[in-house]
């Protein structure tokens, strides 16, 4: 199972971050590298990539924010 | 488990785009803050590092400059791509646009193409105030030689942008910026988000599309309004009418022939524009009624519009104004009851 996070270096500032759109629904097999979500913090708006092949599983919702560090949600291999 | 994915309105536009550029090597982009930001509505996002800058040109605060450079490009067989943030600038390079890029192919007798797309930001519903959020589709849709399209949803965005650049003559692609889905300028609407699929496709000009069936009252709209007139037709349902909903997508061709058929169906129709009330879309729409069906009208119809004011900056002013699910369906109500 891989977290999925917003990579350290793109997450300066100390502001929460909130979910703009989930791109694959929960439940939904990806691709690594494929772009899974929008990500916003303070404005800035970040394209996040599947961490690895496998079944994603929202853990924040669209409209859901979430702290530094966090895993918003997890891809698990099949 | 679907591995669909789901789309924003502006990254399916991005995503037609991108393949067009891949594919074809005339097309290139210019305009204000595209290779820094990628645009202010993300337009080119991440094209400079996959183009680079021959390709995605970063142009200074000169709108006529951009628009004559991109009309001398396009006659000369390139397919430029003009990215202007905000449509209310589109009064510095009116000339340039529907004198020069308009009318050329016409006024050379058919020697000249000039395959641009202009790309630009539409509206408001954010505090940028009344010289940034305004819609001016008439301004435009009014002047012979260009085609006009206000895609919706991902997937009409996608298809309008790929027919858009493959058109041999001027294109004005237009984001409702409401419906783009960038997080900044709010949450996403979830109407305007959709599967979208990863081969090109192209949506036609000049093709209304019914986004809802009914029976009791045609709601006309675009862009925002479309949106906007779908979850009016869910508040309507609660009071057993029945909302059919005309996206009209393609401004310049206008398809008059769906919205009449669609008022001639149901007798009763509301049509909503963001853009300012007066001289507009929404009047367009009413002619086309009058002069093909007059008959067809079982009471008077509505139009809710803009009011013809400068847009307010304040939040609570601006909300007061705009349209909304409830005034387009309290509208809708007052005509299915026959009120004046």
């Amino acid at each position: 199972m891989s977290d999925v996070v917003v990579p350290a270096d793109l997450w300066e500032v100390d502001a929460q971050a909130v979910v703009v759109s989930w791109l694959y629904r929960d439940g939904a097999v990806v691709k690594q590298g494929q772009v899974i979500a929008e990500v916003m913090i303070e404005k800035v708006q970040f394209d996040i990539v599947a961490p690895s092949d496998g079944v994603l599983h929202h853990k924040i919702p669209a409209n859901g924010t979430f702290d530094r560090g966090e895993a918003f949600a997890t891809v698990n291999a099949e | 488990m679907s591995s669909e994915r789901t789309l924003t309105l502006a990254r399916a536009g991005r995503e037609a785009v991108i393949w067009e550029m891949e594919n074809n090597p005339e097309v290139f982009m210019i305009g204000q803050d595209i290779v820094g930001t990628g645009g202010v509505f993300r337009t080119a996002e991440g094209l400079a590092k996959r183009f680079g800058r021959d390709r995605i040109v970063e142009s200074p605060i000169s709108e006529t400059g951009v628009i004559g450079l991109a009309t001398g490009a396009a006659m000369a067989g390139m397919r430029p791509l003009v990215e202007m943030a905000y449509i209310d600038f589109i009064g510095v390079c009116f000339n340039a646009l529907a004198n020069f890029a308009a009318k050329t192919h016409y006024m050379s007798g058919g020697q000249y193409s000039v395959p641009m797309v202009l790309i630009a930001g539409t509206g408001g519903g954010y505090s940028n105030a009344a010289q940034h959020s305004q819609c001016l589709y008439s301004l435009l849709a009014h002047m012979p030689g260009m085609k006009i399209v206000v895609p919706s949803n991902a997937y009409d965005a996608k298809g309008l942008m790929h027919s858009a650049i493959r058109d041999d003559n001027p294109v004005v692609f237009l984001y409702a910026k409401a419906v783009a889905g960038l997080g900044f300028l709010g949450k996403p609407h979830p109407r305007a988000m959709m599967a979208v699929p990863e081969e090109p496709y192209v949506v036609p000009f000049g093709k209304a599309r019914i986004s809802r069936e009914g029976s009791d009252i045609t709601l006309v709209g675009l862009g925002y309004t479309s949106v906007l007139a779908l979850d009016a037709a869910d508040l309507l349902m609660q009071d057993d009418i029945s909302a059919e909903v005309v996206d009209l997508r393609s401004l310049v061709p206008l398809d008059r022939e769906s919205i009449c058929a669609s008022v001639a169906k149901t007798g009763r129709l509301v049509v909503a524009d963001e853009d300012y009330g007066s001289y507009g879309v929404s009047a367009e729409v009413l002619a086309a009624v009058a002069e093909k069906i007059p008959s067809a009208l079982r009471a008077p119809a509505r139009r809710v519009t803009f009011p013809d004011i400068s847009i307010p900056f304040a939040r609570q002013m601006e909300y007061h104004v705009l349209p909304s699910a409830q005034t387009i369906a309290d509208a809708a109500r007052a005509v299915v009851r026959g009120g004046a």
